[in-house]
């Protein structure tokens, strides 16, 4: 990859989002590691020459006519020479060191301006650790007018630091009241073990002829989650996602596998790749039969008659009255770089939310979406900002929709980072979380005056005390300390340079020790369903795994978070030996009460469920740790159990009152194991099955998991097979593997399983586990 | 200003008639004339055995898929249909699919992403300097999906264009340009602050 070729992709960049220029060096950087850290792919001339031997072969005894090996493969183009490898390394050598001091000038331009106008900036000045930032309540409010939101904005592109949470006002938000939100009235603890409900309550169509209709497993009771497949108890809706595309039908390939057992020669049939969701009759399961089909793919809710259809750019609504005849009601499409996020069903409402990069010449009123052609507007009085202004400006905006219309019934926006974003939806709130680190040059600066203090003499970190104290962007400040820097390196002898790096390697660790906690931390925005209002904004150290890091039980929300010091490749560091994993418990107002620190020191969270009071955490390194967390007063958080197994588990799901199944891997097969969790302070592992799979759907996506209380069974895919497993009387038994249908997801009607692959639906009788239908997609 | 324009199209003149000229050698493969495949090999042999090894991290199992895509392409050329897509992409894809077969078939497994699981105890046997490198890649595309990877990979190391990275796919060229740019968004982000520090002592060694 040549400078010619990083240009081009950059300009790919900025014609799609001109705010990213804004970003350039560190964009670059990203790149520069990424082409660096590609693997040499030495192409043997000899087995080039052999292999052009060999086809000539074939082409000698498949072709009469005639010809010669210098017309085969001598003939040149003159293009053919035109891509010249060996001098390629060099030029990424020089692009690293090139590259990451790109855009200098017009950052150096731009601190000029700022420093005539610069202000000390007093936040900037305080200590990373003692910082008040990270702690000081600072509200979100909303924009007062257009000209206020675009000024934030272009601050935003100047000032940089930390900002904290605080309560927002509440105010009422434009659009129609949102009717009909009232709390579940589930019993919760009955919900808690029941993950997959019997009943359909209010979700699918209320006709729906079965007594018993599995759902999507989701993460609440109640509120669902979009999946590649949905049922209304009467037809099937599959959306398969997993088609390898292909413009052949069966190629027959000679070489292939000689000597291993299976069948030589025949690849299996890649079928042709089709954009569109089959409508599949399920009842009576014997005679599954195609009835309709829709032109749209993607992961789907469903509502009474209508289907919703989340596709790349689009959200689709299907009226499915006549499941034959499927036809589309609405559409809407994302506009101005608006991304899904992730959506919810719940109390007949769909709820969206869309992500964009911001930056100040994007206007106000908002345009996120358009609704069948026109545009849907957020106004500039309705977008929620930190009062403190931030960097890397990304906008979130959160929708209620009517599912049988498409009408946007509520909506708002906030200004958070643009970083990982994880969001949580419980029956009261909706959580959005996203990353965010403290400012690079302010750690520089504290570092080198903290724990590398006298790794550069005092007139280079007077010069960087100042550079920390102006009002400009912290990708402008770090340009301008990579050049303070720079300079002075450049002033050492080698020795003196060796003596250097070697110094800030070693006081760095002892630094990242001290402040672990305070280089990178998750925002969290909480936005009330009632009024759809942000009611509560806050932020933890480290980061979030997935949705299942946040829970909220007894109006507190616990956080799951790992704080890590892992180097990310190319850039080596100092391993991840002091990296920890912290569960926080926040109060309405997300504000820490209570905190548990320190689980698995050097290892990394791999998956997290919170119960009632409880919390399960697996952390993993060579062995599998899986704590139990008394969190039953929030205030006093605490370790009670931990049971040490091989393997690790990165889905766990509660199966009946204190059993836990996890799902994961040990020695690089799928393993299953259920423990017992009665006794927090020692849980134990009672039963575990080790399949011969080497990875299964279920242990990164839980939709891909389904469980039948009634039968006290549960599904999951693993390879091209699936998998049904009892866990009665604390054993965990197979009662049936479905070979060979690339098996995705599974459904419950009545007492049937419908197993869904990309191929095929089978379909077993849950009673004697024998096969009783099967369609072919 | 100027000049920069004339390059641009002079650059994409030649890259029409590289093209044209591709499909013209492929026509004739097409219409019986299988000896000009070996130019078609001449063009593609290194790339493939790239985009290959890139994804098995292992010389002889590159080499054998290698043989593998050629044969099949020239085995079912007939069958390429150059309206629906560009005969690299076509390629690309059989490349794709030689790999997914090779991962199902030796490691029941159609995870491409296999190859980054360098933590499990079974994983396919790879050549050991790239083990080593692909040890610290590995933590890095860690919290990337398997699109992203893909696409981040074919962008940046395979150097397909996202037109092709969309044939290849099955995706929107706009939705692959789109993931691109967030998947090093996301690099970007994710970088903890203290790792600059690093990173200045990289440069120093360099």
């Amino acid at each position: 990859m040549n400078e010619q070729q990083i240009l081009e992709i950059l300009s790919e960049l900025y014609e799609l989002d001109p705010s990213l220029r804004e970003r350039e060096a560190e964009i670059r950087s990203v790149i520069n590691q990424l082409v660096l850290a590609k693997p040499e792919a030495v192409f043997d001339p000899e087995f080039a020459s052999n292999l052009k031997r060999e086809i000539f072969k074939r082409v000698h005894s498949s072709a009469s006519k005639k010809f010669s090996l210098s017309q085969l493969f001598n003939i040149n183009f003159s293009f053919m020479n035109k891509t010249n490898y060996a001098v390629a390394g060099v030029i990424v050598l020089a692009l690293v060191l090139g590259g990451f001091f790109a855009g200098q000038k017009q950052e150096q331009k731009k601190l000029a301006n700022q420093r005539q106008s610069s202000s000390e900036n007093p936040a900037a000045q305080q200590a990373i650790g003692s910082s008040e930032v990270q702690k000081t309540v600072s509200q979100v409010k909303k924009f007062a007018s257009a000209e206020e939101y675009k000024k934030y904005l272009q601050n935003a592109q100047s000032i940089s630091y930390g900002y904290g949470g605080g309560i927002a006002e509440k105010e009422v938000m434009m659009g129609a009241p949102v009717n009909g939100l009232s709390g579940l009235n589930a019993a919760q603890g009955d919900r808690l073990y029941n993950p997959l409900p019997s009943g359909n309550a209010g979700l699918a169509a209320p006709a729906a002829p079965a007594d018993r209709v599995s759902q999507t497993n989701a993460q609440v009771i109640g509120i669902d989650e979009p999946d590649i497949v949905k049922t209304d108890g009467k037809n099937l809706y599959v959306s398969n996602n997993q088609a390898y595309p292909i413009y052949y039908d069966v190629v027959p390939s000679p070489m292939m596998k000689q000597g291993s057992g299976s069948t030589p020669g025949i690849m299996p049939p890649y079928r042709q790749p089709e954009q569109s969701t089959a409508v599949i009759s399920a009842l009576p399961p014997e005679a599954l039969k195609k009835i309709g089909k829709i032109d749209q793919q993607g992961n789907m809710l469903i509502y009474k008659d209508t289907l919703v259809i989340f596709t790349y750019d689009s959200v689709y609504g299907y009226n499915i009255k006549d499941p034959t005849n499927p036809t589309q009601a609405w559409k809407i499409k994302y506009e101005n770089n608006n991304q899904f996020s992730t959506a919810r069903l719940y109390n007949g409402n769909v709820y969206l939310v869309t992500q964009s990069y911001a930056n100040f010449n994007t206007p106000c009123p908002l345009e996120p979406l358009s609704l069948n052609d026109s545009k849907i507007s957020i106004p500039c009085t309705s977008i929620y900002h930190p009062i403190v202004p931030i960097s890397d400006v990304t906008t979130y905006s959160a929708f209620i929709l009517d599912p049988s219309t498409g009408a946007v019934k509520n909506q708002l926006s906030f200004i958070g980072s643009s970083g990982q974003s994880v969001v949580y939806m419980s029956e009261n709130n909706l959580y959005l979380t996203y990353t965010y680190m403290e400012d690079q040059v302010k750690i520089a600066f504290d570092f080198f005056n903290t724990s590398g203090k006298g790794i550069v003499p005092a007139d280079v970190l007077a010069r960087i005390q100042k550079l920390n104290s102006y009002d400009i962007s912290s990708q402008a400040k770090m340009v301008e300390f990579q050049q303070i820097f720079q300079k002075y390196l450049s002033s050492l002898d080698q020795d003196a340079q060796t003596k250097l790096q070697n110094d800030m390697q070693n006081k760095l660790v002892d630094y990242l020790k001290i402040h672990k906690r305070d280089l990178q931390f998750t925002g969290i925005v909480k936005i009330a369903l009632n009024d759809f209002s942000v009611s509560a904004t806050g932020n933890v150290p480290g980061t979030l795994l997935n949705q299942f890091s946040l829970d909220e039980y007894n109006g507190n929300l616990r956080v799951a978070v790992n704080i890590s010091t892992q180097g990310i490749g190319g850039l080596g560091g100092w391993g991840n030996s002091n990296s920890a994993n912290d569960v926080y418990v926040l109060g309405s107002d997300l504000k820490t009460v209570g905190k548990v620190l320190d689980l698995g020191q050097g290892e990394r969270i791999y998956s997290v469920r919170f119960i009632e009071g409880q919390g399960y955490v697996v952390t993993f390194k060579q062995t599998d740790p899986f704590y139990v967390l008394d969190l039953a007063d929030p205030k006093n958080p605490s370790q009670k159990g931990e049971l040490k197994i091989p393997g690790f588990s990165s889905y766990l799901h509660p199966l009946a009152k204190d059993r836990i199944l996890g799902i994961g891997q040990e020695n690089g097969k799928v393993k299953l194991s259920l423990f017992d969790v009665s006794n927090p302070s020692n849980p134990q592992e009672v039963d575990k099955y080790q399949l011969d799979e080497y990875w299964t759907e279920a242990a990164n996506n839980h939709h891909a998991f389904l469980q039948d209380q009634k039968h006290g069974v549960f599904f999951l895919p693993g390879g091209n097979s699936g998998y049904i497993f009892s866990y009665e009387n604390d054993k965990l038994v197979l009662k049936k593997a479905v070979s060979q249908i690339q098996a995705q997801r599974a459904v419950y009607i009545n007492d049937a399983m419908y197993i869904v692959g990309t191929t095929n639906i089978v379909v077993v009788d849950e009673k004697t586990w024998e096969r009783v239908g099967e369609l072919g997609l | 200003m100027g000049g920069w324009f004339v390059l641009g199209y002079v650059a994409t003149k030649s890259d029409n008639y590289i093209m044209e000229q591709e499909l013209e050698l492929v026509l004739k493969c097409q219409g019986g004339e299988l000896r000009f495949f070996g130019q078609l090999y001449n063009l593609y042999a290194q790339k493939i055995y790239g985009f290959i090894y890139y994804r098995t991290h292992h010389k002889q199992t590159a080499e054998d898929l290698t043989s593998q895509v050629f044969f099949k392409a020239l085995d079912k050329i007939s069958s390429f249909n150059h309206h629906k897509g560009k005969f690299s992409s076509w390629l690309y894809q059989i490349a794709k699919n030689s790999v997914i077969d090779f991962y199902r078939s030796n490691h029941n497994t159609e995870d491409i992403e296999t190859v980054w699981d360098l933590a499990s105890g079974d994983s396919p046997e790879r050549d050991a300097d790239v083990a080593l490198s692909m040890q610290k890649l590995s933590k890095h595309l860690q919290a990337l999906n398997k699109h992203q990877k893909e696409i981040l990979i074919m962008r940046l190391w395979d150097g397909l264009s996202f037109k092709e990275i969309a044939e290849i796919l099955n995706l929107g060229e706009s939705n692959c340009k789109m993931t691109f740019a967030r998947t090093l968004e996301k690099i970007r982000t994710d970088l903890p602050a203290a790792l600059v520090l690093l990173f200045l002592i990289k440069m120093i060694k360099l």
